[in-house]
């Protein structure tokens, strides 16, 4: 859905840092969500009258969204002055959805009205008090239980008004709660949020708003489950005074949300397992609506929507505390197809009756979970999608041409068959050895997007609104019931959004600190490392399988390729990190890449040499792709490069590892912005690659291709990604 | 219960009425500025002449807060409460001190510093001033804006602090020159008048008197 950015992004992504404050009196220190030490710009000041009817008096908070003012109008009504600077279209739209909202726990909105110069301001209910931010910041080490229900009993109620009328909050944080007496009032619904990873006029980064922020947000999606989760989290704040989920960056606290579960030691019951229940990682497993959430904790709504205790809330049975099923896997479980606005019917209090037998729900889900674990993994799901499009291609050619394809490769085949063969076994074994691993490390059970999940361009994105995607031009408000079917979205050359969102993306990513940067890559390394321990170690075990024992040498080459491919994929992961936000300028890409190739060619001549690699007796006699001109290889015959024997010298190290470096692009590879997770035609374009090298310069084969593929395939297995078809929706 | 007539300072009466002198701190709050020797308290209602009006169920007049060199005497007009015991003269308020007037509405004295005359007067609870104030500011010599919990006017988001003191019939501002204040848009050199309708800008402080 979200195709590309409706504009550019640098302009509509707000902090919306002082949001919380908006309707209240913001003089107390807040610790999370408001930058401190900023300054508050108004451009309008006591006494002015921008807009007819309204004398402003004072600002009372200010952020990427708009300023807030505090006014009286002409007759002596008090209101709060919102004004629209973003996205007045959208915003505008948004808010007259909400317009007609009438709830005592909402803050209301009287009317949006425009001044001379165009300007969008909304009009609405001015609330003198704390906000529930304000309240915690007050009671470092958690509020009373009671207090802690009589706030949070009146915050669900709100909520469940809202979902009642088919509108999502999405920012339901402390800071968007106001007292008013002791009532709260839910203040910034029908807003659109936007969420910023950038700086903006000097303003710290809104970190604070990750803390509330259901990890599917991620995935774009946006369903009454984020208000419910967020809810879980505000509860567990009341009580402790602290977020579940916090960290030094906001990459942390997402990681948390996506992996972490709650410590709810300290919490009494039925308190932890709502929170328990509401901070489920698959949204399906949370409560389903806010009168579950609310009846759960011995509360009700009663007939106008009112939070009221049950009568016999002390003899509330606990329900037993279910250990949240493990999400095999958040992407798989949630449909991505999933429209925005999507609301099922259980908020006006239906039940779906696939929720009415937990049994028969969590089977069919669990069903639906299996079959996608192979799927799951990266390995696996490149070698279908490579066979998938491989047939496709087949498909494609005319009749004629398909007989040529296959004759092709049945020739092609049975002549390489003396390396393809060994090759296949051994890449068969290391798969095992690898899924096995993979299995047991936990992969099967990690979120979806693997080392470079949760980072912080990844939710930027997704927030962002879409450029031309016409459900994006929508409100910014949720419809249930009546839904419009949204237009059919104009449908955009997949390259052109691939390329879009990668330029779009990288904007992004510049903004990271080189210590994530620097994270990331020394993650990257460690996976590196392992995949090839892993095949190297599977690699060997094989060929002294195969050769009963007599395969000293052949070990000593395995140990070589496996060693070579980890310091050229290191290297590789090192440049393209710190090439991941720059425009790609392939020529001084290459350039450095050769460079690095000539001290890789000395390190290899090194090793090859303390390893002692008998290069002679483990190189195959295949002439592939260079050219017998009778009695020496042409590609053999470099002054200086080549021993007697034809192995390689220093030089001949030098310029095959230069030359590889220098063909291939293999930051490409490496992109955290790659066009999928794990590509075979990546690995077999290498090693095409290196025999192409090798037709130049000859190193020994196998191990010269060897060497390029396991490169190309630990590379892309350690290095992160993050998913252009489920940030867009648009495949 | 005594009823003293109010004996007015002319002072008093020139400004005070209806309209007191309001600070409007932007991101901050709104303050009445109370720089007479007596302050009355007494119901909002149109036409009451009182120098804090609260929206309430109490008298047109209820108590008189008068200041008395640093410190700061509440006499009783009606029903007036300190610290829960009812007062049928005028009582010493020091830092802390609840005001009780008529049967629901409370007040509280905060005098943040001894270093300063000046203190602080809150409302608790659900009642307001009228108009709407955070709070009543009764001014000694010097009152200070700032981010220290020790400030009068308790400004979180400042980096830096403004001092009011009094010259004369006037208040004067005193603030770091590094806080690049601008009046009407022309920069000015500390200190400067507070003088009723102009703004005060500067890179975080943003008000202006009414």
């Amino acid at each position: 859905m979200f195709a590309m950015l409706r504009r550019p992004p640098r302009e509509i992504l707000a902090i919306d840092s002082a949001k919380g404050t908006s309707l209240s009196n913001p003089s107390k220190k807040h610790s999370r969500s408001e930058p401190i030490g900023v300054s508050m710009k108004f451009q309008y000041g006591s006494g002015d009258t921008p807009l007819d009817g309204y004398k402003i008096k004072r600002g009372v908070g200010s952020g990427g969204f708009g300023e807030v003012y505090f006014a009286e109008s002409d007759s002596g009504k008090e209101v709060a002055l919102k004004r629209i600077q973003k996205n007045l279209e959208v915003e505008v739209r948004g808010v007259r959805h909400c317009l007609n909202l009438r709830h005592p726990n909402l803050v209301a909105i009287y009317d949006i009205k425009f001044d001379k110069i165009e300007q969008g301001w909304i009009v609405m209910e001015f609330i003198d008090g704390d906000s529930l931010r304000d309240l915690m910041d007050k009671a470092p080490q958690g509020m009373h239980l009671n207090e802690t229900m009589q706030w949070f009993a009146q915050l669900v109620a709100g909520v469940a008004y809202l979902h009642d009328q088919g509108i999502v909050h999405r920012d339901l944080k402390p800071a968007n709660a106001f007292t008013d007496g002791g009532l709260i009032k839910i203040g910034d619904y029908g807003l659109s949020k936007y969420i910023s990873a950038s700086r903006r006029g000097g303003q710290t980064e809104s970190v604070g708003t990750f803390h509330y922020m259901a990890p599917e947000i991620g995935k774009g999606e946006y369903g009454k489950e984020i208000d419910i989760y967020s809810l879980g989290i505000i509860l567990y704040e009341l009580l402790t005074g602290n977020v579940p989920f916090d960290g030094e960056s906001s990459q942390e606290i997402i990681l948390k949300h996506l992996t972490a579960d709650p410590d709810l030691s300290q919490v009494p019951q039925p308190f932890a397992y709502v929170i328990q229940k509401s901070l489920a990682k698959n949204p399906t497993s949370r409560f389903r609506d806010c009168r579950e959430m609310l009846s759960a904790l011995g509360w009700g709504l009663d007939a106008s929507g009112l939070a009221v205790k049950h009568t016999n809330a002390n003899e509330v049975t606990v329900p037993p505390v279910l250990q949240p099923v493990r999400t095999k896997g958040v992407a798989n479980e949630i449909p991505i197809a999933r429209p925005i606005g999507s609301i099922d019917a259980t908020a006006a209090g239906a039940q779906s009756p696939a929720y009415l037998d937990p049994w028969r729900y969590r089977n069919s889900r669990n069903r639906t979970t299996m079959g996608d674990n192979l799927n799951r993994e990266p390995v696996a799901r490149a070698v279908h999608q490579a066979v998938g499009e491989a047939q496709a291609f087949y498909r494609n050619l005319p009749p004629g041409g398909r007989g040529v394809a296959i004759i092709l490769s049945i020739i092609l085949l049975v002549m390489n068959s003396g390396w393809i063969a060994p090759l296949m076994f051994v890449l068969l074994g290391t798969y095992v050895c690898y899924y096995v691993i993979w299995y047991l490390i936990g992969g099967a059970n990690k979120p979806y997007p693997t080392p470079g999940a949760g980072t912080q361009p990844q939710i930027t994105r997704i927030v962002q609104p879409t450029r031309s995607s016409p459900v994006a031009m929508q409100p910014r408000v949720h419809y249930q019931n009546v839904q419009p079917k949204p237009p059919k979205p104009v449908s955009i050359p997949y390259k052109v959004a691939l390329r879009t969102w990668q330029s779009e993306t990288r904007k992004n990513l510049q903004q990271q600190g080189l210590w994530t940067r620097s994270h990331e890559t020394t993650r990257s390394w460690a996976f590196s490392g392992m995949v090839m321990a892993v095949i190297a170690g599977s690699g060997s075990m094989l060929t002294i399988a195969r050769n009963e024992g007599n395969a000293a040498s052949l070990v000593s080459g395995i140990a070589w390729t496996g060693i070579m491919s980890l310091m050229m994929t290191w290297t590789i992961l090192f440049l393209a990190r710190s090439w991941e936000s720059k425009a790609e300028d392939s020529i001084v890409f290459r350039f450095v890449q050769l460079t690095a190739g000539v001290m890789l060619g000395v390190a290899s001549f090194s090793l090859s040499e303390f390893l002692m690699v008998p290069w002679s007796e483990i190189t195959t006699q295949q002439n592939f792709l260079t050219i017998n001109d009778g009695k020496t290889l042409w590609n053999k015959s470099w002054q200086g490069f080549y021993d007697q024997n034809s192995m390689p010298l220093l030089a001949g190290h030098i310029a095959y590892f230069g030359a590889l470096m220098w063909i291939v692009r293999w930051w490409r590879q490496s992109d955290i912005l790659r066009k999928s997770r794990f590509s075979v035609w990546a690995i077999a374009w290498s090693v095409a690659m290196a025999a192409l090298v090798q037709g130049l310069f000859y190193f020994p084969a196998p191990w010269c291709f060897l060497l390029a593929g396991a490169t190309s395939f630990s590379l892309q297995m350690a290095s992160p990604w993050m998913d252009f078809k489920e940030k867009t929706q648009i495949a | 219960m005594s009823h003293l007539e109010r004996p007015l300072s002319s002072s008093a009466k020139t400004i005070a009425m209806a309209q007191p002198k309001i600070l409007w701190i932007d991101g901050v709050g709104s303050y009445a500025i109370c720089d007479q020797n007596e302050v009355t308290i007494g119901q909002a209602f149109p036409g009451n002449q009182v120098d804090l009006a609260i929206r309430g169920d109490l008298s047109r007049r209820t108590a008189v807060i008068r200041r008395h060199g640093e410190d700061h005497l509440v006499q009783p007009l009606q029903l007036v409460q300190v610290n829960g015991a009812e007062i049928d003269r005028a009582v010493l308020l020091c830092n802390g001190s609840v005001i009780s007037l008529g049967s629901r509405i409370e007040l509280r004295y905060v005098k943040p510093t001894q270093l300063s005359g000046s203190a602080r007067l809150e409302l608790i609870g659900h009642t307001r001033w009228q108009p709407l104030l955070s709070a009543a500011l009764l001014m000694g010599e010097s009152c200070v804006l700032g981010p220290e919990s020790n400030s009068h006017v308790i400004c979180p988001e400042w980096t830096t602090k403004v001092v009011l003191f009094r010259k004369g019939e006037h208040w004067m501002c005193r603030v770091n020159e590094q806080a690049n204040i601008r009046i009407d848009g022309k920069p000015v050199r500390a200190p400067f008048p507070l003088i009723q309708g102009q703004r005060i800008r500067g890179d975080e402080i943003s008000m202006t008197l009414e």
